[in-house]
Protein backbone atom coordinates (compact mmCIF):
# COMPACT_ATOMS: atom_id res chain seq x y z
CA UNK A 1 0.00 0.00 0.00
CA UNK A 2 1.33 3.38 -1.11
CA UNK A 3 1.53 5.69 2.05
CA UNK A 4 0.25 9.37 0.80
CA UNK A 5 3.23 11.75 0.91
CA UNK A 6 2.72 15.37 2.58
CA UNK A 7 2.91 18.02 0.15
CA UNK A 8 4.88 19.75 2.61
CA UNK A 9 7.26 18.33 5.08
CA UNK A 10 9.35 20.80 7.29
CA UNK A 11 11.88 19.75 10.13
CA UNK A 12 13.42 21.83 12.61
CA UNK A 13 13.21 24.64 10.36
CA UNK A 14 14.89 27.99 12.03
CA UNK A 15 14.39 31.27 9.55
CA UNK A 16 17.21 33.66 9.14
CA UNK A 17 16.40 36.84 10.18
CA UNK A 18 17.16 40.62 8.26
CA UNK A 19 20.87 40.37 9.54
CA UNK A 20 21.57 36.38 8.87
CA UNK A 21 21.66 35.41 12.07
CA UNK A 22 19.29 32.00 12.51
CA UNK A 23 15.67 32.54 14.43
CA UNK A 24 15.96 30.67 17.77
CA UNK A 25 12.81 28.30 17.87
CA UNK A 26 12.36 25.41 15.25
CA UNK A 27 9.33 24.74 13.81
CA UNK A 28 8.73 20.84 12.26
CA UNK A 29 5.12 20.97 10.53
CA UNK A 30 3.51 18.66 7.80
CA UNK A 31 0.61 19.63 5.49
CA UNK A 32 -1.55 17.26 3.25
CA UNK A 33 -3.29 18.24 0.11
CA UNK A 34 -7.16 19.67 1.38
CA UNK A 35 -5.38 21.33 4.42
CA UNK A 36 -5.48 24.77 5.53
CA UNK A 37 -2.63 25.78 8.24
CA UNK A 38 -2.96 29.01 9.48
CA UNK A 39 0.37 30.70 10.91
CA UNK A 40 -0.98 33.51 13.79
CA UNK A 41 1.27 35.28 16.88
CA UNK A 42 1.59 38.92 17.87
CA UNK A 43 3.71 41.07 15.21
CA UNK A 44 7.38 40.68 15.09
CA UNK A 45 6.86 37.21 16.02
CA UNK A 46 7.69 35.69 12.65
CA UNK A 47 4.81 34.79 10.54
CA UNK A 48 6.11 35.66 7.17
CA UNK A 49 9.70 34.12 7.91
CA UNK A 50 8.50 30.94 8.58
CA UNK A 51 5.99 30.82 5.58
CA UNK A 52 9.05 32.10 3.25
CA UNK A 53 10.78 29.60 4.91
CA UNK A 54 8.10 26.93 4.41
CA UNK A 55 7.83 27.96 0.90
CA UNK A 56 11.28 28.10 0.28
CA UNK A 57 10.99 31.23 -1.11
CA UNK A 58 13.72 32.04 1.69
CA UNK A 59 16.96 29.78 2.63
CA UNK A 60 16.28 29.03 6.28
CA UNK A 61 19.60 29.03 8.62
CA UNK A 62 18.78 25.79 9.93
CA UNK A 63 16.74 22.68 9.29
CA UNK A 64 14.98 20.60 6.05
CA UNK A 65 12.53 20.88 3.86
CA UNK A 66 10.76 18.62 1.62
CA UNK A 67 7.88 20.14 -1.08
CA UNK A 68 5.97 17.20 -2.41
CA UNK A 69 8.57 14.31 -1.63
CA UNK A 70 11.17 16.21 -2.61
CA UNK A 71 14.19 17.81 -0.75
CA UNK A 72 13.07 21.55 -1.37
CA UNK A 73 16.35 23.76 -0.04
CA UNK A 74 20.14 24.09 -1.98
CA UNK A 75 18.22 23.79 -5.62
CA UNK A 76 19.32 25.57 -8.49
CA UNK A 77 17.99 28.25 -9.95
CA UNK A 78 15.93 26.81 -12.66
CA UNK A 79 14.57 23.40 -10.40
CA UNK A 80 13.91 26.23 -7.94
CA UNK A 81 12.00 27.94 -10.60
CA UNK A 82 10.31 24.78 -11.31
CA UNK A 83 9.11 23.99 -7.85
CA UNK A 84 7.17 27.60 -8.34
CA UNK A 85 4.85 26.39 -10.73
CA UNK A 86 3.55 23.41 -7.54
CA UNK A 87 4.33 26.08 -4.77
CA UNK A 88 2.75 29.41 -5.62
CA UNK A 89 2.87 32.67 -3.22
CA UNK A 90 0.71 35.55 -3.09
CA UNK A 91 3.08 38.21 -1.06
CA UNK A 92 1.52 41.04 1.71
CA UNK A 93 -0.91 43.30 -0.39
CA UNK A 94 -0.89 40.75 -3.58
CA UNK A 95 1.21 42.71 -5.86
CA UNK A 96 0.34 42.58 -9.37
CA UNK A 97 2.50 43.87 -12.58
CA UNK A 98 1.10 47.69 -12.29
CA UNK A 99 1.50 48.08 -15.83
CA UNK A 100 -0.38 45.65 -17.49
CA UNK A 101 -4.28 45.02 -17.04
CA UNK A 102 -6.13 42.46 -14.84
CA UNK A 103 -6.90 39.80 -17.23
CA UNK A 104 -3.13 40.04 -18.72
CA UNK A 105 -1.74 39.84 -14.69
CA UNK A 106 -3.88 36.73 -14.67
CA UNK A 107 -2.62 34.95 -18.40
CA UNK A 108 1.16 36.16 -18.23
CA UNK A 109 2.49 33.54 -15.70
CA UNK A 110 0.86 30.53 -17.76
CA UNK A 111 1.89 32.31 -20.83
CA UNK A 112 5.72 32.66 -20.13
CA UNK A 113 5.38 29.28 -18.97
CA UNK A 114 3.94 28.13 -22.11
CA UNK A 115 0.91 26.48 -21.26
CA UNK A 116 -1.22 26.64 -24.00
CA UNK A 117 -1.83 28.73 -27.03
CA UNK A 118 -3.46 32.80 -26.00
CA UNK A 119 -6.78 31.05 -26.66
CA UNK A 120 -6.85 28.36 -24.49
CA UNK A 121 -4.92 30.55 -21.49
CA UNK A 122 -7.48 33.36 -22.04
CA UNK A 123 -10.26 30.78 -21.77
CA UNK A 124 -8.77 28.68 -18.39
CA UNK A 125 -8.20 32.56 -17.10
CA UNK A 126 -11.93 33.30 -17.95
CA UNK A 127 -13.07 30.00 -16.18
CA UNK A 128 -10.73 30.13 -13.17
CA UNK A 129 -12.42 34.08 -12.71
CA UNK A 130 -15.67 32.17 -12.89
CA UNK A 131 -14.86 29.62 -10.21
CA UNK A 132 -13.50 32.82 -8.20
CA UNK A 133 -16.46 34.12 -8.40
CA UNK A 134 -14.18 37.58 -9.33
CA UNK A 135 -16.54 40.72 -9.11
CA UNK A 136 -14.28 43.34 -10.74
CA UNK A 137 -13.27 44.56 -14.09
CA UNK A 138 -10.27 42.49 -16.15
CA UNK A 139 -9.37 45.48 -18.13
CA UNK A 140 -8.20 48.00 -15.69
CA UNK A 141 -4.70 48.74 -14.53
CA UNK A 142 -4.61 47.32 -11.11
CA UNK A 143 -4.34 50.84 -9.35
CA UNK A 144 -7.69 51.01 -9.88
CA UNK A 145 -9.00 47.91 -8.67
CA UNK A 146 -9.73 47.27 -4.89
CA UNK A 147 -7.88 45.07 -2.33
CA UNK A 148 -10.55 42.49 -2.47
CA UNK A 149 -10.33 42.74 -6.22
CA UNK A 150 -6.51 42.17 -6.82
CA UNK A 151 -6.29 39.47 -4.29
CA UNK A 152 -8.40 37.59 -6.38
CA UNK A 153 -6.50 38.18 -9.20
CA UNK A 154 -3.02 37.21 -7.83
CA UNK A 155 -5.01 33.89 -6.57
CA UNK A 156 -5.81 33.30 -10.27
CA UNK A 157 -2.62 34.03 -11.43
CA UNK A 158 -1.20 31.27 -9.08
CA UNK A 159 -4.24 28.82 -10.15
CA UNK A 160 -3.49 29.06 -13.41
CA UNK A 161 -0.50 27.37 -13.06
CA UNK A 162 -1.91 24.17 -11.57
CA UNK A 163 0.08 24.53 -7.57
CA UNK A 164 -0.30 21.93 -5.17
CA UNK A 165 0.00 24.41 -2.30
CA UNK A 166 -0.76 28.10 -1.90
CA UNK A 167 0.77 30.05 0.31
CA UNK A 168 -0.69 33.22 1.61
CA UNK A 169 0.36 36.24 3.59
CA UNK A 170 -1.69 38.21 5.02
CA UNK A 171 -4.36 37.89 2.21
CA UNK A 172 -7.17 39.29 4.61
CA UNK A 173 -5.19 42.73 4.91
CA UNK A 174 -7.06 46.08 4.05
CA UNK A 175 -10.73 44.56 3.50
CA UNK A 176 -13.78 44.85 4.82
CA UNK A 177 -16.05 41.99 6.82
CA UNK A 178 -17.90 41.00 3.54
CA UNK A 179 -15.17 40.91 1.46
CA UNK A 180 -13.30 38.51 4.01
CA UNK A 181 -16.62 36.17 4.25
CA UNK A 182 -15.65 36.20 0.82
CA UNK A 183 -12.37 35.54 0.49
CA UNK A 184 -12.96 32.96 3.30
CA UNK A 185 -15.43 30.94 0.89
CA UNK A 186 -12.78 31.04 -1.81
CA UNK A 187 -10.18 29.48 0.22
CA UNK A 188 -12.56 26.98 1.68
CA UNK A 189 -13.02 26.03 -2.34
CA UNK A 190 -9.51 25.70 -2.97
CA UNK A 191 -9.23 23.36 -0.60
CA UNK A 192 -12.46 21.50 -0.78
CA UNK A 193 -12.45 21.32 -4.82
CA UNK A 194 -9.14 21.77 -5.99
CA UNK A 195 -7.61 20.13 -2.90
CA UNK A 196 -4.88 22.37 -2.44
CA UNK A 197 -2.81 22.83 0.55
CA UNK A 198 -2.67 26.36 1.96
CA UNK A 199 -0.97 27.95 4.41
CA UNK A 200 -2.22 31.36 5.34
CA UNK A 201 -0.02 33.78 7.91
CA UNK A 202 -3.09 35.90 8.88
CA UNK A 203 -4.17 38.13 11.73
CA UNK A 204 -7.95 37.13 10.96
CA UNK A 205 -8.93 34.95 14.07
CA UNK A 206 -12.38 34.70 12.56
CA UNK A 207 -11.17 32.41 9.69
CA UNK A 208 -8.46 30.63 11.57
CA UNK A 209 -11.67 29.44 13.97
CA UNK A 210 -13.37 28.04 11.28
CA UNK A 211 -11.34 27.15 9.05
CA UNK A 212 -7.52 25.85 9.99
CA UNK A 213 -7.30 22.68 10.15
CA UNK A 214 -3.72 23.19 12.33
CA UNK A 215 -2.40 26.34 13.35
CA UNK A 216 1.48 27.53 13.75
CA UNK A 217 2.06 30.14 16.32
CA UNK A 218 4.49 32.27 16.33
CA UNK A 219 6.41 34.42 18.90
CA UNK A 220 9.33 35.78 19.55
CA UNK A 221 9.97 33.17 22.61
CA UNK A 222 8.08 29.94 21.22
CA UNK A 223 6.73 28.31 18.58
CA UNK A 224 4.43 25.70 18.45
CA UNK A 225 1.76 23.80 16.42
CA UNK A 226 -1.52 23.04 17.34
CA UNK A 227 -4.21 20.84 15.49
CA UNK A 228 -6.75 23.29 15.48
CA UNK A 229 -8.64 26.32 17.01
CA UNK A 230 -9.57 23.87 20.46
CA UNK A 231 -5.80 22.87 21.01
CA UNK A 232 -4.69 26.41 20.14
CA UNK A 233 -7.66 27.73 22.42
CA UNK A 234 -7.00 25.08 25.33
CA UNK A 235 -3.30 25.63 25.57
CA UNK A 236 -1.78 27.49 28.86
CA UNK A 237 1.08 28.49 26.87
CA UNK A 238 1.46 32.33 28.45
CA UNK A 239 2.71 33.05 25.45
CA UNK A 240 -0.47 32.38 23.71
CA UNK A 241 -2.93 33.01 26.29
CA UNK A 242 -1.35 36.65 26.17
CA UNK A 243 -2.15 36.56 22.65
CA UNK A 244 -5.88 35.30 22.61
CA UNK A 245 -6.68 37.38 25.93
CA UNK A 246 -5.28 40.53 23.88
CA UNK A 247 -7.90 40.04 21.72
CA UNK A 248 -6.55 40.67 18.12
CA UNK B 1 56.69 71.62 0.53
CA UNK B 2 55.30 68.58 2.90
CA UNK B 3 51.54 70.37 2.11
CA UNK B 4 51.92 69.80 -1.28
CA UNK B 5 52.96 66.63 -1.28
CA UNK B 6 49.70 65.75 0.97
CA UNK B 7 47.65 67.11 -1.38
CA UNK B 8 49.56 65.27 -4.64
CA UNK B 9 48.79 61.81 -2.60
CA UNK B 10 45.60 62.61 -1.43
CA UNK B 11 44.35 63.61 -5.46
CA UNK B 12 46.03 60.74 -6.37
CA UNK B 13 44.45 58.37 -3.71
CA UNK B 14 40.86 60.11 -5.27
CA UNK B 15 41.56 59.56 -8.64
CA UNK B 16 42.66 55.99 -7.78
CA UNK B 17 39.72 55.47 -5.72
CA UNK B 18 37.60 56.65 -8.66
CA UNK B 19 39.04 54.81 -10.96
CA UNK B 20 38.95 51.04 -9.30
CA UNK B 21 34.87 51.95 -8.42
CA UNK B 22 34.59 52.79 -11.69
CA UNK B 23 36.43 49.54 -13.09
CA UNK B 24 34.46 47.69 -10.54
CA UNK B 25 31.12 49.46 -11.60
CA UNK B 26 31.51 47.84 -15.30
CA UNK B 27 32.48 44.41 -14.34
CA UNK B 28 29.53 44.71 -12.08
CA UNK B 29 27.36 45.51 -15.01
CA UNK B 30 29.06 43.66 -17.76
CA UNK B 31 28.30 40.19 -15.68
CA UNK B 32 24.55 41.44 -15.03
CA UNK B 33 24.06 42.22 -18.45
CA UNK B 34 25.59 38.98 -19.83
CA UNK B 35 23.49 36.61 -17.19
CA UNK B 36 20.78 38.64 -18.14
CA UNK B 37 21.24 37.10 -21.72
CA UNK B 38 22.77 34.00 -20.41
CA UNK B 39 19.11 33.61 -18.95
CA UNK B 40 17.31 34.35 -21.99
CA UNK B 41 19.43 31.90 -24.14
CA UNK B 42 18.49 29.06 -21.50
CA UNK B 43 15.58 28.87 -22.47
CA UNK B 44 15.51 26.99 -25.84
CA UNK B 45 13.14 29.05 -27.40
CA UNK B 46 14.24 32.39 -27.02
CA UNK B 47 11.73 34.53 -28.17
CA UNK B 48 8.65 34.07 -25.56
CA UNK B 49 5.35 35.47 -25.96
CA UNK B 50 5.59 37.26 -22.75
CA UNK B 51 8.79 38.50 -23.42
CA UNK B 52 8.24 39.76 -26.82
CA UNK B 53 5.44 41.56 -25.72
CA UNK B 54 8.15 43.34 -23.47
CA UNK B 55 10.21 44.06 -26.49
CA UNK B 56 7.56 45.02 -29.05
CA UNK B 57 6.91 47.81 -25.95
CA UNK B 58 10.27 48.95 -25.07
CA UNK B 59 10.75 49.58 -28.95
CA UNK B 60 7.50 51.61 -29.26
CA UNK B 61 8.36 53.37 -26.16
CA UNK B 62 12.13 53.75 -26.89
CA UNK B 63 11.91 54.11 -30.75
CA UNK B 64 8.43 54.96 -32.14
CA UNK B 65 8.13 57.78 -29.26
CA UNK B 66 10.88 59.33 -29.74
CA UNK B 67 10.81 59.73 -33.54
CA UNK B 68 9.19 63.55 -33.24
CA UNK B 69 12.46 64.69 -31.25
CA UNK B 70 14.72 62.66 -32.80
CA UNK B 71 13.69 64.37 -36.23
CA UNK B 72 13.50 68.11 -34.30
CA UNK B 73 16.90 67.36 -33.24
CA UNK B 74 18.22 65.81 -36.50
CA UNK B 75 16.73 68.61 -39.04
CA UNK B 76 18.29 71.48 -36.09
CA UNK B 77 22.18 69.28 -36.86
CA UNK B 78 21.43 69.50 -40.38
CA UNK B 79 20.59 73.50 -40.28
CA UNK B 80 23.40 74.16 -38.04
CA UNK B 81 25.96 71.70 -38.10
CA UNK B 82 25.36 70.16 -41.78
CA UNK B 83 24.85 73.17 -43.71
CA UNK B 84 27.80 75.04 -42.03
CA UNK B 85 30.11 71.85 -42.91
CA UNK B 86 29.13 72.81 -46.51
CA UNK B 87 29.43 76.41 -46.46
CA UNK B 88 33.36 75.68 -44.97
CA UNK B 89 34.23 73.75 -47.61
CA UNK B 90 33.30 76.14 -50.24
CA UNK B 91 35.37 78.51 -48.46
CA UNK B 92 38.32 76.88 -47.99
CA UNK B 93 38.15 75.22 -51.11
CA UNK B 94 37.71 71.38 -49.94
CA UNK B 95 34.90 70.27 -51.24
CA UNK B 96 35.97 66.85 -52.00
CA UNK B 97 36.41 66.53 -48.50
CA UNK B 98 33.66 67.98 -47.13
CA UNK B 99 31.47 64.67 -48.13
CA UNK B 100 33.83 62.58 -46.14
CA UNK B 101 33.77 65.01 -43.08
CA UNK B 102 30.12 65.21 -43.03
CA UNK B 103 29.62 61.21 -42.91
CA UNK B 104 31.96 60.89 -40.49
CA UNK B 105 31.05 63.71 -37.87
CA UNK B 106 27.36 64.19 -38.59
CA UNK B 107 26.44 60.72 -39.64
CA UNK B 108 28.83 58.77 -37.56
CA UNK B 109 29.63 60.67 -34.07
CA UNK B 110 26.61 63.31 -33.74
CA UNK B 111 24.09 61.21 -34.76
CA UNK B 112 24.72 58.38 -32.64
CA UNK B 113 25.85 60.65 -29.63
CA UNK B 114 22.69 62.81 -30.03
CA UNK B 115 20.33 59.85 -30.53
CA UNK B 116 21.99 57.91 -27.37
CA UNK B 117 21.78 61.27 -24.67
CA UNK B 118 17.92 61.29 -26.28
CA UNK B 119 17.49 57.76 -25.22
CA UNK B 120 19.21 58.28 -21.98
CA UNK B 121 17.04 61.16 -20.93
CA UNK B 122 13.79 59.59 -22.14
CA UNK B 123 13.89 55.37 -22.00
CA UNK B 124 17.02 55.72 -19.36
CA UNK B 125 15.40 57.23 -16.77
CA UNK B 126 12.19 55.96 -17.65
CA UNK B 127 13.20 51.53 -17.25
CA UNK B 128 14.99 52.61 -13.97
CA UNK B 129 12.06 54.54 -12.55
CA UNK B 130 9.56 51.76 -13.84
CA UNK B 131 11.40 48.74 -12.57
CA UNK B 132 12.26 50.41 -8.47
CA UNK B 133 9.15 51.37 -8.58
CA UNK B 134 8.35 47.76 -9.57
CA UNK B 135 10.42 46.10 -7.05
CA UNK B 136 9.42 48.88 -4.30
CA UNK B 137 6.06 47.66 -4.37
CA UNK B 138 6.45 43.77 -4.71
CA UNK B 139 5.39 43.11 -8.28
CA UNK B 140 9.14 42.09 -9.37
CA UNK B 141 8.84 39.28 -6.29
CA UNK B 142 5.38 38.65 -6.78
CA UNK B 143 6.77 37.36 -10.24
CA UNK B 144 9.95 35.58 -9.46
CA UNK B 145 7.70 33.71 -6.62
CA UNK B 146 5.43 32.11 -10.16
CA UNK B 147 9.11 30.63 -11.17
CA UNK B 148 9.17 33.33 -13.74
CA UNK B 149 12.58 34.89 -14.59
CA UNK B 150 13.19 38.35 -14.02
CA UNK B 151 16.49 38.42 -15.51
CA UNK B 152 14.21 37.28 -18.94
CA UNK B 153 11.41 38.54 -18.00
CA UNK B 154 12.06 42.40 -17.64
CA UNK B 155 16.10 43.28 -18.49
CA UNK B 156 17.08 41.20 -21.72
CA UNK B 157 13.81 42.22 -23.92
CA UNK B 158 14.52 46.25 -22.53
CA UNK B 159 18.05 45.55 -23.97
CA UNK B 160 17.06 44.65 -26.74
CA UNK B 161 14.27 46.73 -27.64
CA UNK B 162 16.88 49.68 -26.47
CA UNK B 163 19.56 48.73 -29.03
CA UNK B 164 17.24 48.07 -31.99
CA UNK B 165 15.65 51.68 -31.12
CA UNK B 166 19.01 53.62 -31.02
CA UNK B 167 20.29 51.53 -33.96
CA UNK B 168 17.21 52.59 -36.26
CA UNK B 169 17.09 56.44 -34.39
CA UNK B 170 20.64 57.20 -35.07
CA UNK B 171 20.29 55.81 -38.80
CA UNK B 172 17.05 58.16 -38.97
CA UNK B 173 19.12 60.93 -37.68
CA UNK B 174 21.68 60.71 -39.87
CA UNK B 175 19.35 60.60 -42.66
CA UNK B 176 17.50 64.14 -41.89
CA UNK B 177 20.82 66.11 -40.22
CA UNK B 178 22.74 65.51 -43.87
CA UNK B 179 19.52 65.17 -46.37
CA UNK B 180 18.18 67.69 -44.28
CA UNK B 181 20.88 69.90 -44.45
CA UNK B 182 22.17 69.51 -47.91
CA UNK B 183 18.72 70.19 -48.57
CA UNK B 184 18.31 73.21 -46.20
CA UNK B 185 21.25 75.05 -47.53
CA UNK B 186 20.71 74.20 -51.37
CA UNK B 187 17.34 76.64 -50.59
CA UNK B 188 19.35 79.01 -48.80
CA UNK B 189 21.17 79.35 -51.98
CA UNK B 190 24.45 78.12 -50.58
CA UNK B 191 26.13 76.57 -54.14
CA UNK B 192 28.55 74.11 -52.65
CA UNK B 193 24.87 72.13 -51.57
CA UNK B 194 23.90 69.86 -54.33
CA UNK B 195 22.93 66.59 -54.99
CA UNK B 196 26.72 66.61 -56.40
CA UNK B 197 27.18 66.34 -52.53
CA UNK B 198 24.77 64.00 -51.77
CA UNK B 199 26.52 61.75 -53.96
CA UNK B 200 29.84 61.82 -52.20
CA UNK B 201 28.74 61.24 -49.26
CA UNK B 202 27.46 58.31 -50.09
CA UNK B 203 31.04 57.56 -52.07
CA UNK B 204 32.40 58.53 -48.37
CA UNK B 205 30.46 55.50 -46.60
CA UNK B 206 32.49 52.45 -46.69
CA UNK B 207 31.94 49.00 -45.01
CA UNK B 208 34.01 49.18 -42.25
CA UNK B 209 32.21 53.31 -41.41
CA UNK B 210 28.52 50.85 -41.42
CA UNK B 211 30.19 48.19 -39.23
CA UNK B 212 31.62 50.59 -36.43
CA UNK B 213 28.76 52.68 -36.62
CA UNK B 214 25.80 49.42 -36.15
CA UNK B 215 28.45 48.33 -33.41
CA UNK B 216 28.86 51.21 -31.72
CA UNK B 217 24.72 51.93 -31.62
CA UNK B 218 23.66 48.74 -30.16
CA UNK B 219 26.77 49.25 -27.71
CA UNK B 220 25.05 52.11 -26.89
CA UNK B 221 21.20 50.87 -26.70
CA UNK B 222 22.79 47.94 -24.52
CA UNK B 223 24.61 50.69 -22.28
CA UNK B 224 21.42 52.73 -21.58
CA UNK B 225 19.21 49.73 -20.72
CA UNK B 226 21.48 47.85 -19.02
CA UNK B 227 22.38 50.75 -16.68
CA UNK B 228 19.11 51.70 -16.47
CA UNK B 229 17.88 48.24 -15.36
CA UNK B 230 20.88 47.46 -13.35
CA UNK B 231 19.80 50.63 -11.07
CA UNK B 232 16.06 50.11 -11.43
CA UNK B 233 16.89 46.84 -9.59
CA UNK B 234 19.11 48.42 -6.86
CA UNK B 235 16.10 49.98 -5.18
CA UNK B 236 15.17 47.61 -2.07
CA UNK B 237 13.10 49.17 0.66
CA UNK B 238 12.84 53.00 0.45
CA UNK B 239 11.24 55.35 -2.09
CA UNK B 240 13.99 57.21 -1.45
CA UNK B 241 16.34 54.83 -3.30
CA UNK B 242 14.06 55.52 -6.17
CA UNK B 243 15.48 59.28 -7.12
CA UNK B 244 18.90 58.05 -6.42
CA UNK B 245 19.31 54.86 -8.71
CA UNK B 246 17.67 57.35 -11.50
CA UNK B 247 20.02 60.02 -11.39
CA UNK B 248 23.01 57.27 -10.79
CA UNK B 249 21.33 55.38 -14.11
CA UNK B 250 21.66 58.88 -16.04
CA UNK B 251 24.97 59.67 -15.25
CA UNK B 252 26.59 56.61 -15.17
CA UNK B 253 24.79 56.03 -18.74
CA UNK B 254 26.34 59.21 -20.41
CA UNK B 255 29.73 58.32 -18.61
CA UNK B 256 29.56 54.92 -20.40
CA UNK B 257 28.41 55.81 -23.55
CA UNK B 258 30.98 58.78 -24.21
CA UNK B 259 33.65 56.29 -22.82
CA UNK B 260 32.49 53.93 -25.25
CA UNK B 261 32.44 56.53 -28.02
CA UNK B 262 35.73 57.53 -27.42
CA UNK B 263 37.44 54.20 -27.09
CA UNK B 264 36.08 52.92 -30.39
CA UNK B 265 37.41 56.07 -32.12
CA UNK B 266 40.53 55.23 -31.09
CA UNK B 267 40.49 51.46 -31.88
CA UNK B 268 38.33 52.10 -35.18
Amino acid sequence: MNAVVPLLEATDIRPRNADGSSFEHALSLEVASGQTVCLVGPNGGGKTAYLRALASADIPASGSLKLFGRNALGLDSLSWRALRLKAAYVLEGAPLLSVVNGLINVTLPAMYHRLGTATQVAAAAQDLLKFLDYPGRQDLLPAYLNQHERLLLAIARCLMLSPELMFLDEPFHMTDNACREREAVVFSKLTGEKGLGLLIATHNLGFVRRHADKIVFTHPDWVGCFAGWKALNASERPEVRAFLDSGT
Amino acid sequence: MAQAEAVRGSLIGWLGRGLIGLGTYIVDLTVFVLRAFRDWARRGRVFNRATLQNIYGQVIFTGLDSLPLISFLGLAVGLSITSQLLKLGQTIGGESDVGTLLINIVGSELSALLTAIVLIGRSGSAIAVDLGNMNLRGEVEGLELLGINVNEFFVTPRIIGAAISQFVLAVYFAGIALFGGVFIASLLGRSGASLHQLKRMAESVDPQVIAVFAMKNVLFGIIIAGTACYHGFRVRRSPTELPQQTQRAIVMSLVLVFAADGLLAVVS
